[in-house]
């Protein structure tokens, strides 16, 4: 890589690393697994730079580079006997707002990766299907069929959010 | 729980305090990136040169294919597939990755437009299949030995001065040399194969058949000019027996004595090339050509037998217009023919009641090994040969040419379920010609990646 694209490589990552370091936690529900997803990710595009650079938006590239590094991470054998998290409980118990909040990432933290992925994705970060899907790489189907599932496994995993607390 | 209620349970959640940056993120990014390309780089360096080694192993080395090494004597009866297996160019060779005892010595092939031919082995003792690289484009002059252990080869259509002995355990050929040059005619092997028993003709008198190329102008010559010599094959040494013309030979089960077919008369021959005692088999019958003798040692198979004669010379031919086929006749009653057998050539004895012939089986429309009983009864299909197209680039079907049997391996045949062909490692030339085009694939590969990832680096990555 020429100097000149380095140093705009590195500008870019210190723009935006507090904002691809929030997404990663909302992904992996904990900072220092956001810290190395976000890490990743920025290694990743320092391969891609000079074709992410070019793009028209660079930003949608390295979400898709941040995501996809958290469900390759979430595929590999160790990600799947080791949890990072510990077990929530089976019936979540509303009470204060850290309660509330811890509820609702352990809820997050026993969906299947890729639904968890699009409910960050749609509802958290405010994407839409289609840019959902082209940050997942996969069609609009898929994320509405995902973001269905997703929906109904959090109406059971938090029972006492629903109707009354939105 | 509904999309708007997701999304405000989501964007209500209060917020975790976000720690701060851990020291050195981003100041390492760039050098962990670089770390990270090299690493990529050698990796996929390492990758390829390890598949090329692979492949160059696996494609080069003669041992890279399944049972490459010599295969071990085994003790136990030999077995048929009930099917034979069909052609495939990427047979293996004998050279390359021996068989082992064989079963079987057959040319296999078609050439009604384009010449596709292979000389095979099948071996005793599974559906190993190997091409006989020693005698790869022509057919006949061989003789596989009663113990399936080697390979006599002669050379058609021409004089020569030694023949070729290919020892299956080993793919090793060697060749011996005979006191005399000449049109030689491989008749029986001993029973442990150290024998060999050949006529062998002066072949000036037929130079300018021989020059245009005359089929089995030898064959035809031996029947009247030719003289019987026993070679032992494992030093060498000949034994000029004196005994000819000798059209056809066959070795008795204990090796101690030959009986030999001279002009219309058949004889018992001892190894010294005494003649002991002629056989009074019925007139215009002869001994089939190879292994006429049973396993029991008490009867021989004979067939029909004419003479040619057109006036300045003449031949001895096995007489196919009379029908009936294989007879046998008895040693302690030579002049009664006893058993018939129905089938188009006489490959070997299963046993005193039934043979081993190859006809054709019209109900499958292709070729077929046979067992034949003696006593008239039908005859039954032990093997069938393939019936797909797949000489001649799909054009014909293939056909079997001058089977050889190792005869000794008859008695206690058994017929199993064909398994998948072992064909062993590919002949060298497609070896070649695969490494050829694995490295034009991978250098193909390498270019079009490095074009691709400089259009999309536009130029400027590393």
């Amino acid at each position: 890589m020429r100097a000149d694209e380095e140093q705009a490589f590195t500008e870019y990552a210190q723009a935006r690393v507090l904002d691809l370091r929030r997404t990663a936690y909302r992904l992996c529900g904990d900072w220092d697994e956001a810290h190395d997803l976000t890490q990743a990710a920025l290694i990743r595009l320092y391969r891609h730079w000079a074709r992410v650079s070019a793009a028209d938006s660079p930003d949608a590239y390295v979400r898709r580079m941040l995501v996809n590094t958290f469900l390759d991470q979430r595929q590999t054998w160790w990600a799947r006997r080791v949890r990072p998290f510990p077990e929530p409980p089976d019936v979540p118990t509303p009470a204060e707002d850290v309660a509330d909040r811890l509820d609702l990432m352990a809820a997050l933290a026993r969906l299947a990766p890729g639904q968890r992925a699009v409910i960050v994705l749609r509802y958290w970060e405010g994407m839409d299907v289609a840019e959902t899907a082209r940050t997942l790489g996969c069609s609009p189907g898929t994320v509405k069929s995902q973001t269905s599932h997703a929906i109904a496994a959090l109406r059971r995993l938090l029972p006492n959010y629903v109707g009354d607390r939105a | 729980m509904n999309d708007q209620q997701l999304a405000a349970l989501l964007s209500a959640a209060p917020r975790d305090p976000e720690p701060p940056l851990p020291p050195g993120l981003l100041e390492g990014l760039v050098p962990a990136a670089r770390r990270d390309i090299r690493r990529r780089r050698a990796t996929a360096a390492l990758c390829t040169v390890v598949a090329l080694l692979l492949g160059t192993g696996v494609l080069l080395l003669p041992t890279g294919g399944r049972d490459a090494g010599p295969a071990e004597p085994s003790p136990s009866a030999a077995a048929l597939p009930d099917e034979v297996a069909g052609y495939s160019p990427l047979t293996g060779l004998v050279s390359d990755a021996p068989p082992g005892r064989a079963l079987l010595l057959y040319g296999y092939g078609n050439s009604e437009t384009l010449r596709t031919y292979q000389t095979l082995v099948l071996s005793a003792d599974g559906d190993v299949y190997r091409q006989l690289d020693a005698r790869p484009d022509r057919s006949g002059s061989w003789l596989l030995a009663p113990d399936g252990r080697t390979v006599v080869l002669s050379t058609p259509g021409a004089a020569v001065a030694e023949v070729q002995v290919v020892e299956l355990q080993t793919g090793q050929t060697r060749q011996v040399r005979l006191p005399r040059a000449g049109g030689v005619v491989p008749l029986a092997l001993s029973p442990d194969g150290n024998t060999l028993a050949y006529s062998i003709i002066d072949t000036e008198p037929i130079a300018g058949d021989l020059a245009m190329g005359v089929g089995n102008v030898i064959e035809q010559r031996s029947t009247e000019h030719s003289e019987l010599v026993l070679l032992d094959l494992r030093t060498g040494q000949a034994t000029a027996t004196g005994v000819g013309p000798v059209a056809a030979a066959a070795f008795a089960p204990d090796g101690q004595r030959l009986v030999v077919q001279s002009r219309l008369q058949t004889w018992l021959v001892g190894l010294d090339g005494s003649r002991q005692q002629e056989v009074m088999v019925p007139q215009g019958y002869g001994l089939t050509m190879h292994n006429a003798w049973s396993p029991s040692g008490r009867l021989l198979a004979v067939v029909p037998w004419a003479v040619e004669d057109w006036g300045t010379d003449r031949a001895y031919v096995r007489d196919y217009s009379k029908q009936g086929a294989v007879r046998t006749v008895s040693l302690d009653e030579p002049s009664v023919l006893r058993g018939t057998a129905d089938t188009e050539t006489f490959l070997g004895w299963l046993s005193d009641t039934e043979i081993l012939g190859q006809s054709w089986d019209y109900g499958s429309d292709t070729g077929a090994l046979w067992a034949v009983p003696l006593d008239g009864a039908a005859p039954r299909v032990l093997s069938r040969f393939d019936d797909s197209y797949r000489c001649e680039l799909g054009m014909q079907r293939c056909v079997p040419w001058e089977m050889s049997v190792a005869a000794g391996l008859l008695p206690g045949l058994s017929v199993r379920e064909a398994g998948s062909p072992d064909r062993g490692p590919w002949p060298p030339r497609f070896r070649y010609a695969a490494l050829v085009v694995f490295t034009v694939l991978a250098g193909v590969g390498w270019l079009v990646r490095r074009r691709i990832r400089r259009r999309a680096g536009g130029g400027g990555a590393r």
